[in-house]
């Protein structure tokens, strides 16, 4: 049974927008935080660590899903903790969505933020230090607005991957309608029914005009910031 | 200068190059660390700011432990309050004039001992108009202005220049070199200051540390290592020389025309232009490099040279294979003359002879200042 009104399209709108501003809420700070790490500090596990970050960048997201599954599935130590402990439970839910569709985007956000911290001169957080800024306080008042440009560019890049992201998200979320079921999801399972065509069309086009939006956002935030870091920089 | 912090410094730390170690007692109004590149300069100074920590030793600024090795003591820079004025200024690009100034001031952490104000800093800097721009609007000395301006502004106890005028032009540098030396005067802030150029040492040292390939070769008041044949690394340069203290000058004009050295008169080069008396002017100091010097065994007479001083010859040391440096004695003063070894012989100059030295004022090196003094004619 092919669905006639718009609830299908507005479900998966809503799903999808809901699973990527979830997903950056969580993978926005953490990839502050490991682009800092792998920019800034220097230890033994850091080649290991580098490349934990960026394994879901060439493994299939299939496989990102099924080791999540392993992990944090209801089987798993963790997943029955969380579950017995925390009352939390990410198989099958949006949370879970937003997870591994997270996990996905975070190699490219880390990579981003990376890329514009190595591009600040460390002496400046230095320079801070004489000043009489602790730690923290050169992290917020310097090494961020320095990076801006770059964090911006992560969090929309995460946003439009997170968006868009399958494999990890049917493996570890299923598709289960008005809670998983993200717009590209809804497009697999309307291909899947006979007759389905002018549905998936329908909702391939919603999915063009979003990535669209997502994009002239990015491409006007970044401007703005890009004109900012340029009247700020020496 | 009793009410100054006292930096002691007993370290040793192994770089790449050099092994640098380091035993010194910092107590100048204004301590100059020379040394060519790659001395171990800037590691020093890394030492006492806390980018960098010892191998080995204690750095106590006053009876503040910086850092101690064997009680593994360690205060972090930003809990020092020493500020840093590096080459390159390193404003922050995202903060306009008047915020990079006010970085450290919002941040200070204890008021116990007087800083300066803003209104004050921005006053003697020069920087009102500056105040609305960005970091990279201001040219490379408008940018050492406002980055001296933000270290003096941060409640300092020690101000650590690491050559401020490398990077300008000489015009630039001479602007800023005043205002270090307005700094030195207002601002009651010791300050390190590394540096390789020996114009910027004489021009605002007190206290003087010379070091080469990692290791103190000599430290001292400039006065006493800049007036010895001796001293490594100053008297065997080409333009090896003595600074003299004058402690009272005539002034015609306005301007200093002969000033007094341990009771002689020392006339002085007729200055031109819009010449201007350091902030404080005396004593006024007066490089005199050691080949501008003439040894006479009677005073002469009939010659264009005005400055014939009475002096002792405390002792002579060979400077090259043809050349001797001839450390004299003014009193308590000492004054370098370089002369050719054959000279030396002719005229049979030894320890204790009484001779005269003969200075052209014009080859007097007299530094200029910002502040005008009315036309008073004695100071």
């Amino acid at each position: 049974m092919i669905p006639t009104d718009s609830t299908v399209e507005w479900q998966a709108i809503i799903t999808s927008l809901s699973v990527a501003a979830r997903s950056l809420a969580f993978t926005l700070p953490l990839a502050i935080l490991l682009g800092w790490v792998l920019a800034r500090k220097r230890f033994a596990g850091l080649a290991i660590l580098d490349a934990l970050v960026h394994a879901p960048l060439v493994l299939p997201p299939v496989v990102v899903g099924y080791a999540l599954l392993l992990t944090l599935g209801v089987q798993s130590p963790i997943g029955q903790w969380l579950d017995q402990v925390l009352g939390v439970r990410l198989v099958f839910t949006a949370e879970g969505a937003a997870l591994a569709a997270g996990i996905v985007a975070l190699p490219i956000m880390v990579r981003s933020i990376r890329l514009s911290l190595e591009n600040i001169d460390p002496r400046l957080e230095r320079a801070a230090a004489s000043l009489g800024a602790d730690p923290w306080d050169r992290f917020r008042s310097i090494t961020l607005p320095l990076t801006l440009p770059g964090v911006l560019s992560a969090a929309i890049l995460g946003f439009a991957i997170s968006l868009g992201e399958f494999g990890a998200v049917i493996t570890f979320a299923a598709n289960v309608p008005g809670e998983t079921q993200t717009l590209a999801l809804a497009i697999y399972s309307a291909l899947q029914i006979p007759g389905g065509e002018a549905l998936a069309l329908r909702l391939a086009m919603i999915s063009l005009f979003i990535a669209m939006l997502a994009l002239l956002a990015a491409e006007w935030l970044g401007r703005r910031a890009q004109r900012w870091h340029g009247k700020a920089s020496t | 200068m009793a009410d100054l912090p006292l930096l002691s410094i007993d370290v040793s730390i192994a770089r790449e190059s050099f092994l640098l170690e380091c035993r010194l007692d910092i107590h100048g109004k204004c301590t100059a660390i020379f040394g060519p590149s790659g001395a171990g300069k800037s590691t020093l100074l890394d030492l006492i700011n806390g980018n960098l920590s010892p191998d080995r030793g204690i750095i106590k600024l006053g009876k503040e432990i910086l850092v101690d090795t064997s009680t593994q003591a360690f205060k972090a820079p930003y809990q020092r309050q020493i500020g840093w004025v590096p080459q390159d200024a390193l404003l922050f690009p995202h903060l306009n004039v008047i915020d990079n100034l006010l970085f450290g001031h919002r941040r200070r952490r204890d008021s116990s001992h007087s800083s300066p104000s803003p209104h004050q800093v921005i006053g003697v800097l020069g920087l009102d108009r500056l105040l609305a721009r960005w970091p990279r609007e201001l040219s490379g000395g408008e940018k050492q202005r406002v980055a001296l301006g933000r270290a003096l502004l941060s409640n300092s106890k020690l101000l650590l220049l690491d050559e401020p005028l490398a990077s300008l032009d000489a015009k630039k540098r001479s602007e800023i070199l005043d205002l270090l030396d307005e700094i030195k005067h207002e601002f009651n802030i010791p300050i390190v200051h590394v540096t390789h150029s020996l114009a910027e040492v004489m021009r605002l040292a007190d206290q003087l540390v010379l070091i080469d390939q990692g290791k103190i070769k000599a430290a001292g008041s400039i006065e006493s290592l800049m007036g010895k044949a001796d001293t490594p690394m100053l008297s065997d340069r080409r333009d090896a020389g003595s600074l003299l203290k004058l402690n009272d000058l005539t002034l015609v004009e306005g301007r200093p025309a002969v000033g007094l050295l341990e009771g002689q008169s020392l006339f002085l080069p007729l200055q031109a232009g819009e010449w201007r008396l350091p902030a404080r002017a005396l004593p006024l100091r007066v490089y005199v490099p050691a080949h501008e010097v003439i040894l006479a065994l009677e005073p002469p007479n009939g010659l264009s040279v005005r400055n014939k001083l009475a002096c002792r010859i405390e002792r002579l040391i060979p400077q090259t294979s043809q050349t001797m440096l001839v450390e004299l004695a003014i009193g308590q003063q000492r004054l370098l003359a370089s002369v050719t070894t054959a000279a030396s012989e002719e005229l049979g100059l030894r320890a204790d002879l009484p001779v005269y030295a003969l200075i052209k004022s014009l080859s007097l090196d007299v530094p200029a200042g910002r502040n005008l003094l009315s036309d008073s004619e004695h100071l």
